[in-house]
């Protein structure tokens, strides 16, 4: 699948004539659509959907946060909150028990949505059990079972749904006909797949398969799971006289105070099947216990706005939570295990069967995974053992949060140590890890989230050789077929670029990878027109007139994902660590953009710069507790520890002293500031880096001419991948584990079955001389060029959405959305290979044999009017290709590209 | 040889207009930044309109008419003389008395200007910088006062300005109002921080601080006006304290939307003075040939100190114009 077709290039012509029918016009606009090498892009693809799996980030994000209690936006504290419903049924003053629904819709990078439905049931216990010295101690209990159900969706996906499941289904999954008309009044950040089919979401504690038919049925890509979870923990809260006494003199006692210091233990037992094409089924078992302890300081209020419009509604969540910090210890014991079930093979069925009630001997048996088992495996039993993992680690997470409502800040970090033993089909290996997992949200009403996600890790191979009285010791068992090296990874997605933040964006790439990316193109801050017509306007406005001056602002281009990884080979890190002192400093210094010089004659001395730069260091580091980013230069203290790991490095000689000593290199709170002087210091050293963009220029009506061309170099950027000479290593075993994982996590499905390409697309529209007896002004049609069609089909179903363009900015505004079988019609180019093979096909929009509510089309070529059109395409109904979008307007009869 | 070349603005209303219907002059030039022309600007605003005034049972129909004027003359963004003046007869909503209003609202010299130079200054007639105050019934609905916001007579202000993105300024004006210990007049000095950000197309966070001379009475206000398009949409709130009353504060909070959709524009308003009294308006209006203009607004009030609610529906008829005037090749 390629989820990098994007724009080339524009073509607009207009062929007017004016001799047929008196005055009868025609003319036409068409978009091309580009196919990046697939090779190139399966591998960035590959390394940058591993990375992104948010279940191997962190063993701690299922603990109580304020990001759960938290409004995301606007639309999810007023409309999305329907589908997050908790019944909370007391049976004591210590006993309850909660029934649930919650749906999470997640984005993914080539357009539809994972939409994720779960549903809970279980006791809680809370009890506060005395007190220490005044402090009231509590104790907290719970399980709960749970049933989830995470289905790939697309727009196209949810019209086609709709028109298979008939009239009155339809109805109801579009909530009477409401959330049609919530799309079309609300803005564009409103998603109706967070509200769509109820239906669906309400019978989700009944989805979870059976049988081999009932997984047959699944769709492609579906995946669903069921458990237990469970957990305890013992709480105390540890704010006193003397923080209460604090609170007060700073004027902050509207705000509750809690610092809750617990300890707490938990677990989580879970069986989750993927479809993954006609016939073959993933299974895998998931078992996860955690014991540690956490203190979460929280200063903050939940305010209710507009409680009092409505009398039953509660209002709309507004938190002002000026500190909120999570600080947790954890130890993680983790197991996975993966089977490939052919159900059309009766051994794997029964096999599946009984793996699905959590019985795996079967599928064990069938594969020889059997704990002493002496027969061989079956062959042709259609079970394929994947893989089966242990995973012991220790994790400190922290976790720090700041929210005014309207404006939000979060940041995570979180670090993880420990051992993997792993066997797949290949036999056993073992594995020794360290991760660094970074994650910074800011967030605000107007346009909405911009993260920054980093991922430092470093596995080391290993087997275990025992010794005498039981001890044991780890040998390094890299060589030149599996290497030793630590990757980084950067990933950027920001839904609202202007150029400011482009600019931002490109320089942390480019600083963090050390690639100059000299093609990446160099937007004007401002666009030139814009800025002259602002002065021209507001030359002659009253000074006083503070309301209608517009201050001139850096030009919005759209949304932007990218992503940077960099490969370090242990050898490389060892030569660094070698390099005298100078090196380090210098390096340090350009990172954090201070004079390298002074810093370069430190040497191994420590100096009056050291000891003040140090000083400040700790003394801004209450800061952090408000998640403020004060930009002081660390160098001193980055210095000492990479340093320290760097001296751990060189001394260590046994696989747990380098693991130990990566942790110390690793563990920082300047990831790009660390990454940079590595880079830096490996200069002229092979060290392999990709970045890939994906940008996507989001047009406006009313954009001047330079915010055209500010856009266009903007979409230049799409899709392009930066390399270094260096090739990229292959995965290696455990990574190759961890990518089959990331099918589970929503976003993390990799479907290869083949879907239709987009290649061009023509809008036509001949207007008539003068309207026929039936009032039509002309005639509107497409004509679209695809690519990478199955031999199987010969038609393609296309999806046509058409939406008001520009004219209102806040809403989305769908004026109609259709399903269309289309036949090619100019026969058939022959193919020079199988998948060059390209059909052309036609389609006429209004008129007699044209699409369903388009009579506003007729209007448009009547009196005018822009849109956006979006065509998605598929075969077989239930494979869409990634929706593609071209904005049109219609003056005075003629089409015009926008 | 100079040269001079006259523009008159017949621009559509929305957009381009600022309070009631004052649209502003535009140059046709760029020569602006590069020199300093000379330049004129008068615009005006009229309007006659029928109203319909509701107050529990009692409905009236009473006629009224607004005006408002302002004119400029400058060289360049060096210096420039501002003049704006405003002028109504409407039906009060409590009485049957015709409310009258005649004032020369702004009457001062600039130094400077705010679009392009790092410091500016002005003088004479003026409010103290305050808040954004954004109150676009202020001439129609004769019961809405400037409440908390500062009403000057004379005064003086001085901006200072780092790269577009942050202004400072600071000023000071005697009140429209008597100390009630000394009988003197009272002054004020006031401060205003206004910080450009960029969200959608331009927005600006306002922070004020303002204290009387004797240091009695103390302001305080926030603000937030983001611009996208030609659509506005700010959230203004303003708190008042004075040293004789400490337990008890007054309060604002107002928010207004301004919208265009093709040749309409509509605009929402709300306001809520805390323990006093909330109001909503929403109006509409339609630019026509000959540079007219129909206006349909209507606004609800609720009081709580003297429980009570009236309505005000309006229609006018205006007629607005702006000509410009920028010297060609000095």
């Amino acid at each position: 699948m390629s989820f990098f077709c994007s724009v080339r290039s524009i073509v607009i012509s207009l062929c007017a004539f004016k001799a047929i029918h008196g005055h009868a016009q025609s003319s036409q606009i068409e978009k091309q659509f580009r196919q990046e090498s697939e090779k190139r892009n399966e591998v960035y693809e590959s390394i940058n959907r591993m990375v992104q799996n948010p279940m191997l980030a962190s063993g701690l994000a299922s603990g109580t946060d304020s990001i759960n209690r938290s409004v995301d936006s606007l639309m999810e504290s007023i409309f999305y909150s329907v589908m997050d419903e908790e019944l909370n049924i007391k049976g004591s003053d210590t006993m309850s028990l909660i029934s649930g629904y919650r749906r999470d819709v997640h984005p993914t990078s080539f357009g539809s949505y994972v939409v994720v439905d779960r549903f809970q049931v279980g006791p809680d216990f809370l009890k506060n059990i005395g007190n220490i010295r005044g402090l009231p101690l509590t104790f907290n209990g719970n399980s709960q079972l749970f049933i989830t159900n995470a289905n790939y969706r697309s727009d196209a996906q949810r019209k086609a749904e709709g028109e298979r499941q008939g009239f009155w289904r339809d109805l109801l999954a579009n909530w009477l006909g409401i959330l049609p008309l919530l799309s079309n009044v609300l803005p564009p950040s409103f998603n109706p797949q967070e509200l769509y089919d109820p239906v669906t979401y309400l019978q989700t504690p009944f989805l979870f398969p059976s049988s081999t038919e009932e997984a047959l049925e699944l769709p492609i890509g579906n995946v669903r799971s069921y458990g237990v979870s469970g957990g305890a923990s013992l709480s105390i809260d540890m704010v006193g006289r003397s923080a209460r006494s604090l609170q007060k003199t700073l004027g902050l006692s509207d705000l509750d105070l809690v610092i809750p210091l617990s300890v707490f233990r938990d677990a989580e037992h879970r069986i989750s099947i993927l479809r993954r094409d006609e016939s073959h089924v993933w299974l895998s078992l998931s078992e996860v216990r955690r014991l540690g302890t956490s203190l979460a300081p929280t200063l903050g209020k939940d305010y209710k706005v507009l409680q009092k419009l409505v009398k039953w509604w509660a209002g709309v969540p507004a938190p002002i939570t000026p500190m909120d910090f999570d600080l947790q210890k954890a130890r993680i014991y983790q197991i996975d295990e993966l089977f490939d079930f052919d159900l059309l093979r009766e051994n794997a069925q029964e096999a599946f069967v009984k793996a699905l009630h959590g019985d795996f001997q079967r599928a064990r048996e069938l594969t020889g995974q059997l704990a002493g088992q002496e027969t061989k495996p079956e062959q042709n039993s259609g079970v394929t053992f994947q893989f089966y993992r242990v995973t012991t680690r220790n994790e400190t997470g922290l976790k720090q949060e700041r929210s005014f409502y309207v404006a939000q800040s979060q940041k995570q970090n979180t670090f993880g140590v420990g051992e993997s033993r792993t066997t797949d089909r290949d036999g056993e290996f073992l594995t020794l890890e360290a991760e660094q997992y970074m994650h910074d949200r800011n967030w605000n009403l107007l346009v909405g989230a911009d993260t920054a996600e980093f991922r430092h890790r470093l596995s080391i191979p290993v087997r275990k050789e025992k010794g005498p009285n039981k001890s044991s010791r780890f040998i390094l068992t890299a060589n030149a077929s599996n290497p030793l090296y630590m990757t980084a990874s950067l990933r950027i997605i920001d839904g609202f670029v202007d150029v400011r933040d482009y600019r931002k964006t490109l320089g942390l790439l480019r600083r963090y990878s050390g690639l100059p990316m000299d093609d990446a193109p160099e937007i004007p801050l401002l666009a030139d027109d814009v800025e002259k017509r602002l002065m021209r306007e507001q030359a002659l406005m009253n000074p006083m007139d503070e309301v209608y001056a517009r201050p001139t602002t850096a030009t919005f281009l759209g949304k932007l994902v990218a992503s940077a990884h960099l490969y370090f080979p242990h050898d490389m890190i060892i030569a660094m660590a070698r390099k005298e002192e100078r090196a380090l400093w210098t390096s340090l210094a350009k990172a954090f953009d201070s004079d390298p010089r002074p810093w370069a004659r430190l040497g191994q001395g420590e100096g009056s710069l050291y000891y003040m730069n140090l000083l400040g260091s700790y003394a801004l580091m209450p800061l952090r507790l408000l998640n403020v980013d004060s930009g002081y230069p660390e160098i001193a203290l980055e210095q000492r520890r990479i340093r320290r790991g760097f001296d751990a490095l060189l001394k260590a000689r046994e696989p747990l002293d380098i693991l130990a000593a990566y942790e110390l290199i690793l563990d920082t709170s300047h990831p790009v500031e660390l990454m940079q002087t590595l880079g830096d210091m490996a200069k002229g050293l092979p060290v392999p880096i990709i970045v890939g963009f994906n940008c996507q220029a989001q047009d406006r009506k009313q954009d001047s001419p330079d915010i055209k061309a500010a856009k266009k170099q903007f979409e230049s950027l799409n899709d392009k991948v930066f390399e270094s000479p260096w090739p990229i290593p292959p995965l290696k075993r455990d990574q190759s584990i961890e990518e089959k994982l990331a099918n589970f996590t929503p976003g993390g499905y990799r479907d290869f079955r083949r879907m239709p390409k987009l290649m061009h697309l023509r809008l036509m529209l001949d207007r008539f001389g003068r309207p026929t007896p039936d009032g039509d002004q002309g005639q509107m049609r497409i004509q679209f060029g695809v690519q990478n069609m199955s031999i199987r089909h010969n038609n393609v179903q296309a999806y046509i959405r058409i939406e008001q363009h520009g004219a209102l900015n806040l809403g989305r505004f769908v004026l109609s959305e259709n399903i269309v079988k289309v036949s090619p019609e100019f026969g058939t180019r022959p193919p020079r290979t199988k998948n060059e093979r390209m059909e052309t096909f036609q389609l006429p929009l209004n008129g007699p044999d044209g699409l369903e509510g388009v009579t506003f089309i007729d209007d448009a070529i009547a009196k005018g009017g822009s849109f956006d059109m979006h065509i998605s395409l598929s075969e077989d109904g239930e494979v869409w290709s990634p929706e593609q979008t071209l904005s049109f307007a219609i003056e005075a009869g003629v089409l015009q590209n926008l | 040889m100079k040269t001079v070349s006259s523009v008159l603005i017949l621009s559509g209303f929305a957009g381009i207009c600022s309070a009631e219907g004052l649209q502003i002059c535009q140059l046709k030039t760029d020569k602006w930044v590069i020199y300093n022309p000379y330049t004129a600007c008068l615009s005006g605003y009229g309007e006659i309109s029928e109203r319909m005034l509701a107050k529990e049972d009692t409905n009236r129909l009473k006629g009224g008419y607004l005006g408002q004027l302002y004119g400029s003359i400058g060289l360049g963004h060096w210096l420039s003389l501002h003049v704006r003046g405003g002028f109504r007869q409407l039906a009060d909503p409590d009485s049957d008395e015709f409310a009258k209003y005649s004032r020369t609202e702004q009457g001062y010299v600039q130094l400077g200007h705010p679009i392009s130079d790092p410091i500016y200054l002005s003088m004479g007639r003026i409010d103290a910088p305050f808040g954004l105050n954004h109150d676009m019934y202020r001439l129609s609905l004769p019961s809405r006062g400037r409440a908390l916001w500062i009403s000057s007579v004379n005064g003086g202000r001085l901006g200072f300005g780092w790269r577009d993105e942050l202004r400072l300024e600071l000023g000071t004006s005697n009140l429209n109002q008597d100390d009630p210990v000394t009988g003197k007049q009272r002054k004020v000095l006031s401060s205003r921080l206004i910080r450009a950000i960029d969200l959608l197309n331009g927005a600006k966070l306002m922070a004020s601080y303002a204290a009387s001379s004797d240091y009695r009475q103390r302001r305080m206000g926030m603000a937030t006006l983001v611009h996208n398009y030609e659509n506005r949409t700010s959230l203004e709130w303003v708190r008042q304290t004075d040293s004789e009353t400490p337990d008890v504060f007054q309060q604002i909070f107002r928010f207004v939307h301004e919208q265009q959709e093709g040749n309409w524009a509509w605009n929402l308003a709300m306001e809520e003075f805390r323990r006093n009294s909330y109001r909503l308006s929403f109006g509409l209006t339609r630019p026509w040939p000959r540079m007219l203009f129909s206006t349909l607004s209507v606004h609800y009030q609720k009081e709580n100190l003297e429980p009570r609610d009236h309505w005000v529906v309006m229609a006018g008829l205006g007629f607005g114009t702006a000509w410009a005037w920028e010297e060609k090749d000095p």
